[in-house]
């Protein structure tokens, strides 16, 4: 028997085969009769209800013109395109159609025709057209300050004084009629205007006393005004400068604390509504000339705008939302595929500030993908394999007979497992993984020809030139330093130099002990260097194995990497501690070396 | 007096092998998705990594040997009783096999939820189960069955070799080849899913819900009224309702306030043209946008049909009570039923325009279901549409990804929610 039973006017229609809460299952409707269920029901049609929609076609028309008027009218959903046919009224002129849909325009200013759009016999649209003759001149443009109205009672309004002044090598007549200025899509009038010519300089004059909201444009600061006489229309582009309204007082800076997510506390916990960081945001103004101000914040998958009360907001964000974002489409710059940017934008009377828009990020921070060793057959993406857990490694460790990294070496029982894991992981992925099409293993023939001047093999030790060295460490960026405690693949370039820091301190080294293995686990002794020469002290050293072997001058603490691009691992004891260290030798290409 | 203490080895893994009554050297095949993780042989012996699978044939083992009780009829078996029992036996499993932690949380963690989870096992109310003791199957296609009973692994090999069982470590379903089952133990695919007692098409479930729904006007504080596209491309139409509840129905391209928009299908019904609306409000203190109201709207004028469950007079009762019309059921479950018609009319408006040709159908051999509307619940167990199909990683993997009855089943849901798939 059903736990939860569905009933209807006290009959009983069916059940639900789950019952508790939210668990309901889909319904099962056993007490309804087949007929009902729709055995025998008709398939629903669309009605065809809606409304032929024309293509947008202007109403003001210049004498003796032709305008091709559109031929069908707009497609929708549901409903196909459909033919129109066109007539026309020329009322008190001379416009006709032509071959349909060609309107030919004859007529004095200001005469008036109508053009009908018939949509399968049925009348759609009229259009009440004019003609319009007045010549357009251009001005030269121009900039108008936008002021507060520091004598209007009403709060966030603002003034704009209009003036410009141009010679003309006609004289036109000064009939002024009216003056529109034009911000965005809306058209205001003047407070006062007037139009004064002299010697065919004209002087053009209007003010305007505008609220905030009707000043301020979205898209750009450019404006346009008109002032139309009896013969013309004279129009300039504006420039609105803002300056004396003060609008960057209500900027806004914001950040986010922390501003770095590990990848995988991201992915791989729980739950969802985890608060992982905040976003704090600092509001120069809450109002601004009377107006309150907002803040449109834009995520990488919403917008949303927010009232201002407090100069400072912290917004706490949740891991479900931090998810999203990151699984949202990156940043056009592929190089910031792990960082996210919010951008904040200051709103007032409506309208926002794009100019004053500010950003925050916040960066995914993911372990450095190996890049050389790969000997599997598997095309295995990094992200993916990050989440596994630790028995999952486990098992494919297992299943592919994977050792663990130097398990045979005394010391690894001091290497921290927060340091062995993510190289176990690493050497895992490298042995299940192909290689890449492109391996980061190559020199280009410049750098390839500076390895060979600057490190000469000669039987058991290798001559350094330094100037050339010089050079080959001034294209690699010079000399890298390496957190000796850190979890990540430390990348280097051949003979690339570098030093192991503990808290940003150089690490003394017992070089005496220290040694480089190889992922089957072959040790080879560190080569000593003492400026223009580096030899190994052991005399069993295998000089077979010279440009696979890291040297360490210790009177500057320097390490420099093998020759040889490849996977090592560096171990070094040092006073008493035992480091290791995952190290990526690649090869450097740069063609356009001076 | 003195006491002498003798040190003794503590028990091997045949001790442990004993206790779970599973002979280690079992021989048959483990299936997995993951790419990186092979098939597994001899499953059961010592050091394998524990997966779903093992957590299941635990419980199976423990839901076979436990005292049943007789209740209404049925022989049921109480979770604290089966709590007890599978932390015993985890004590063994966790002895033999590695990870035994993690796979315990990948069948659900909970022993309710894992119980919940796995075929051949229905929830009762109050904490009882009633276990699939004797052998049950639903039969998916010509070849394969799913087991839903707690017939252990062991035991199921004494009835049919390795070869005829297909058995997932992912999510633990295990299928039976049909040439070694008898009939009588086997329920149809169809009776399984109840589509006998379900609407046969979207144009039924729309005439009966337009001809049951209440005559009302709308009110007037309850939000703004927007009417639904049913599509915004000629695509799959995919419908997100969590993005719509968190951007609202302004910023959502699937609505729109103007109820002639010519994206806004108009349903032609028993003669007369209706829109399908519901009203939006912002619930501030959950922050998201709330619909409510489904209703139809007449084209031509008069009244709207409220076809929510209120509109439509549906009425939850558990079997012991009795009948009252006031009688509304507890509100999670009548916020549920709310949830669930109201995603059966979108759906069916989608499937309504697919059948007439303005959108593309979805594809059995396509995985991604997300925004198909399939009915049913979202909590896993195997009354939801969601439980078999879905196909994100991990514990979320839907129990039939990768199994040979993957596009059979995947065919039988999207029809059982009306689509038409070939």
């Amino acid at each position: 028997m059903a736990q939860k039973q569905i009933f209807r006017d006290g009959n009983r229609l069916g059940f639900l085969p789950w019952g508790t809460g939210s668990r309901l299952g889909a319904a099962r409707w056993t007490d309804l009769g087949r007929d009902a269920l729709g055995e025998l029901s008709a398939q629903i049609q669309i009605s065809n209800m809606i409304e032929h929609q024309i293509p947008n076609i202007p109403v003001l028309f210049r004498n003796d013109t032709t305008y091709e008027l559109p031929e069908s009218t707009l497609g929708a959903h549901f409903t196909p395109p459909q033919p129109i046919t066109w007539s026309i009224d020329s009322m008190d002129g001379e416009s006709f159609l032509s071959a349909g849909f060609q309107l030919n325009v004859r007529g004095v200013e200001a005469s008036r025709f109508k053009l009908i759009a018939i949509v399968e016999g049925a009348t759609i649209k009229r259009y009440e057209c004019q003609i319009e003759e007045k010549e357009n001149v251009q001005l030269d443009s121009f900039t108008v300050r936008v002021k507060p109205n520091l004598y209007n009672q009403e709060e966030g309004m603002c003034v704009l004084l209009c003036n410009t002044e141009q010679w003309f090598s006609q004289y036109y007549q000064a009939d002024l009629q009216k003056v529109e200025l034009r911000i965005g899509k809306g058209t205001h009038s003047p407070k006062t205007k007037k139009l004064d010519a002299r010697n065919n300089t004209m002087s053009f004059g209007s003010s305007f006393t505008l609220s905030l909201s009707k000043c301020l444009h979205e898209e750009s600061d450019l404006a346009e005004i008109k002032w139309f006489t009896g013969q013309q229309v004279f129009t300039a582009e504006v420039t609105l400068d803002y300056t004396e309204m003060n609008l960057q007082a209500i900027s806004s800076t914001g950040c986010f604390d922390p501003d770095t997510i590990q990848f995988t506390e991201l992915y791989a916990g729980n739950p969802s509504d985890e608060v992982f960081t905040t976003l704090e945001l600092l509001i120069g103004k809450t109002t601004l000339h009377g107006r309150p101000v907002s803040l449109q914040i834009t995520t990488p998958t919403a917008s949303k705008l927010i009232e201002i009360i407090d100069p400072r907001i912290t917004i706490p964000v949740k891991r479900e939302k931090l998810l999203d974002w990151f699984d949202s489409p990156s940043e056009v710059d592929p190089d910031f595929s792990y960082r996210r940017t919010i951008t904040l934008t200051p709103y007032i009377a409506g309208k926002a500030l794009r100019d004053l828009s500010s950003s925050a990020q916040i960066q995914l921070e993911i372990p450095t993908r190996p890049s050389l060793g790969f000997q599997g057959e598997k095309n295995v993406g990094w992200e993916k394999f990050l989440l596994r857990p630790q028995g999952e490694y486990n098992t494919i460790q297992n299943q592919h007979n994977i050792a663990n990294l130097f398990a045979d070496e005394d010391w690894i029982e001091e290497i921290p497992l927060e340091k062995l894991l993510p190289m176990n992981r690493n050497n895992i992925y490298r042995t299940i993984c192909k290689t890449l099409d492109l391996p980061p293993e190559t020199n280009c023939e410049k750098t390839t020809e500076l390895l060979n001047q600057s490190f000469i093999y000669r039987g058991d030790e290798i001559i350094v030139v330094f100037k050339s060295g010089q050079i080959l460490d001034e294209i690699y960026g010079g000399k890298k330093g390496i957190d000796i405690d850190s979890t990540e693949v430390q990348i280097l370039y051949t003979r690339q130099k570098f030093q192991l820091k503990y808290n940003g301190d150089e690490v003394a080294i017992d070089i005496e002990d220290a040694k480089s293995l190889s992922r089957e686990f072959n040790s080879l002794a560190v080569l000593i260097s003492n400026g223009n020469k580096y030899h190994p002290r052991d005399m069993a050293f295998d000089y077979d194995r010279m440009p696979e072997a890291f040297a360490y001058r210790a009177n500057t603490k320097t390490f420099t990497a093998p020759q040889t691009p490849g996977v090592y691992y560096l171990h070094v004891p040092s006073k008493g501690e035992n480091y290791l260290v995952e190290l990526e030798v690649h090869g450097f290409i740069q063609e356009m070396i001076e | 007096m003195s006491v002498r203490f003798r040190f003794c080895n503590s028990p091997g893994a045949e001790f442990h092998f004993r206790a779970l009554e599973i002979d280690c050297t079992t021989d048959f095949v483990l299936h997995t998705n993951d790419d990186l993780i092979e098939t597994v042989r001899q499953p059961f012996e010592a050091e394998t990594s524990a997966t779903v699978f093992h957590v299941h044939e635990v419980m199976r083992i423990v839901l076979s040997q436990l005292d049943l009780t007789d209740r209404e009829g049925f022989m049921m078996a109480h979770s604290n009783k089966i709590r007890s029992k599978f932390e015993r036996l985890s004590y063994h499993a966790a002895s033999v096999w590695s990870d035994w932690g993690s796979a315990v949380d990948d069948a659900g963690g909970a022993i309710s939820t894992i119980l919940q989870r796995m075929f051949g096992v229905r929830i009762r109310q109050n904490g009882w189960w009633i276990p699939h003791l004797e052998y049950k199957y639903i039969e998916v296609d010509d070849d394969w069955s799913i087991i839903d009973d707690v017939v252990t692994t062991t035991d199921l090999l004494e009835l049919a070799s390795s070869e005829d069982l297909w058995i997932s470590m992912d999510t633990g379903l295990r299928l039976l080849r049909n040439t070694v089952k008898s009939d009588e133990c086997s329920e149809s695919l169809s009776h399984f899913f109840g589509k006998n007692h379900r609407f046969s098409s979207a144009s039924a479930w729309l005439q009966w819900s337009l001809e049951n729904g209440t005559r009302q006007e709308l009110p007037v504080d309850q939000g703004t009224v927007h009417y639904y596209k049913g599509i915004v491309n000629s695509e799959i139409p995919r419908y997100f309702a969590g993005q719509v509840g968190e951007k609202g129905p302004y910023e959502s391209d699937w609505w729109t306030q103007n109820v002639n928009a010519p994206e806004v299908p108009k349903f032609d019904i028993n003669g007369k043209p209706w829109a399908f609306g519901m009203l939006w409000k912002f619930d501030e203190e959950g922050r998201y946008w709330a619909a409510t109201y489904p209703h139809f709207h007449p084209i031509e004028g008069g009244d709207i049909v409220n076809i929510s469950g209120a509109g439509l007079k549906l009425i939850i009762k558990t079997d012991a009570e009795e009948i009252e019309e006031n009688e509304l059921g507890a509100l999670n479950v009548r916020r549920s039923l709310s949830s669930h018609i109201v995603t059966e009319h979108l759906r069916a408006i989608r499937v309504l325009l697919i059948e007439l040709g303005h959108a593309l159908p979805p594809i059995t051999t396509d995985s991604r279901i997300g925004g198909l509307g399939l009915s049913g619940s979202k909590i896993p167990s195997p009354f939801s549409d969601m439980y078999f199909l879905n196909p994100k990683k991990g514990p979320k993997l839907g129990v039939i990804i990768g199994s040979p009855v993957e596009t059979t089943l995947r065919r039988e849901i999207l029809r059982n929610n009306w689509y038409v798939v070939e």
